[in-house]
């Protein structure tokens, strides 16, 4: 690990602060993230869709959610890489699927899945490559302080993702013209009238998840650097490793040893 | 230029100032927090408005619209830009040149929310705060106010009475003395053998008659603290101090 290559200021931050940068974090690398996300995930949406029969087409948008832990670990990737400088783009990210995509994915398609504080535990899995017991321990010395507010963040999270739909739909609903608006119909009854509104209004509750996805899994990541900043004391060693290069490089240039003070 | 929530604006007269700002997480749960207060008193005063009938009834709407609107204009105007929300969440509202916050902007930033409530449940403004660089609202925008941390991302401070101060057999920069002080203070339970480890990668540059680098770079920097601060250490506004030059110095040093 260079910690010197690190793209983030490395101090010590109270667990909200590390949320917040997380955020920051997700923006310059947004478009990719929702690319690689949509490029995964919208075709099995749209299999599933299409095959199946219409009572059964909720089912599309739940797998959709249940298998949001997979479709998360390329994002992860690709922030873990960025993180200290290394170039992770679309096709490198989607190419180096083995990096990701197996490692602890059971647990976390099962009774993982569930876990508020899924964000912050997956580079336990994905990027330590830890399982079982080590998994557990892990968890609970990065946990500690953290996990409370991972759960918080997951909690909020999933509100903005039903708020932004609702604000999307009513946007459509205000400012569509007529006969577009009959299109949307199906959002007012409770069943959707045909098949194209109906993928339509799912459509538009994907595209929210897909456009929260890099928020949430960058900050669920900057939760656990943080935690990992804090307990191996990173900006120190960053710190240090700078102090001894700058008095070596200073012995080069040859100067008479400085008289030691002693206490 | 490093990636930070810490802001950082320069006065007119030359002096820096930073803050760190606050984003959307912690900023909707506090809300959420303000909300509840607000439900529970008009449901508690709901309940005993109804004995007075049309009168009580009147009396309610108007209280509706004070909790509403005036809520947390008062409360951000006369408690330090906070809200009982905010307090708990340790954030407040300041303008945005980190001064106290004034009445107008208080109004005007309270007054907003309406827009930032468009299109339904706060859309627009979580949309700002996910996109601007201060994590502003629309309300925030036009008032002119931003949402920091009242605490910097706070130090524990533990007991250093089994530490001898050592003098520094060299001077120090800001950022070696915070790296010393953050060292002692072990905010992060750090483990003793990654502390040993932490403290050999410095060792060459040690006198060489050190025994115990751990124990000679702890006590650098307890006497750092010793030697820094007027006040005593455990009130906390050394560390802030140092964290604010530790943020600035760090800034130009990630830049080479």
């Amino acid at each position: 690990m260079e910690l010197d290559k690190l793209v983030i200021q490395t101090r010590v931050r109270n667990p909200w602060a590390a949320i917040d940068l997380g955020f920051k974090l997700a923006k310059p690398f947004w478009l990719r993230c929702v690319a690689v996300y949509a490029v995964l995930v919208l075709p099995l949406f749209g299999l599933l869709f299409f095959a199946l029969d219409e009572e059964w087409r909720w089912l599309s948008m739940f797998v959709f959610w249940w298998l949001k832990p997979l479709f998360e670990r390329p994002l992860l990737f690709i922030f873990s890489r960025e993180l200290f400088q290394q170039q992770s783009g679309f096709a490198h990210s989607l190419s180096n699927y083995k990096q990701w995509w197996s490692q602890g994915l059971l647990p976390a398609l099962t009774y993982r899945r569930l876990s508020p504080s899924r964000s912050m535990f997956a580079p336990i899995s994905v990027l330590e490559g830890a399982t079982g017991a080590t998994y557990s321990q892990r968890a609970q010395i990065l946990g500690a302080t953290y996990s409370n507010s991972a759960m918080w963040l997951t909690f909020v999270l999933f509100h903005f993702e039903y708020f932004f739909v609702f604000s999307l739909y009513s946007l459509v609903a205000l400012f569509a013209p007529e006969w577009v608006s009959s299109v949307f119909d199906g959002f007012t009854s409770s069943y959707a009238s045909d098949v194209w509104s109906d993928l339509l209004a799912n459509l538009m509750g994907a595209s929210v998840i897909i456009a929260m996805a890099p928020f949430y899994v960058a900050s669920g990541f900057m939760l656990y650097i943080s935690r990992r900043i804090e307990l191996e004391g990173w900006d120190i060693e960053i710190c240090f490793r700078e102090w001894l290069q700058d008095s070596e490089a200073r012995k080069l240039v040859t100067r008479p040893k400085p008289k030691k003070l002693k206490a | 230029m490093k990636l930070d929530t810490i802001s950082q604006i320069e006065t007119p007269e030359g002096v820096d100032l930073s803050a760190e700002v606050v984003g959307l997480t912690p900023r909707a749960l506090a809300y959420l927090i303000d909300f509840l207060i607000r439900i529970g008193l008009y449901f508690a005063l709901a309940i005993a408005l109804s004995f007075f009938g049309v009168v009580g009834y009147g009396l309610l709407l108007i209280i509706w619209f004070a909790l509403e609107w005036w809520y947390p204009v008062l409360f951000e105007y006369f408690r330090d830009g906070q809200t009982i929300g905010k307090k708990s969440m340790g954030i407040k509202v300041v303008n945005d040149d980190f001064t106290r916050l004034t009445f107008a902007a208080a109004l005007t930033r309270n007054l907003l929310r309406a827009a930032d409530f468009l299109p339904l449940f706060y859309g627009f403004g979580a949309l700002s705060m996910m996109v601007s660089n201060r994590f502003q609202r629309l309300g925030d925008f036009a008032a002119g106010t931003v949402v920091i941390y009242a605490e910097p991302s706070g130090n524990t401070n533990h007991a250093l009475s089994k530490i001898t101060a050592i003098a520094p057999s060299q001077t120090l920069s800001d950022e070696q003395q915070a790296a010393c002080i953050n060292f002692t203070l072990n905010r992060g339970n750090i483990s003793a053998a990654r502390l040993e480890e932490l403290a050999e990668i410095i060792r060459p540059i040690l006198p060489s008659n050190t025994v115990d680098p751990v124990a000679y770079i702890k006590g650098v920097g307890k006497w750092l603290m010793g030697a820094t601060s007027e006040a005593p250490a455990d009130d906390g506004s050394l560390d802030r101090s140092l964290e604010k030059e530790s943020a600035a110095s760090l800034d130009s040093g990630g830049g080479k």
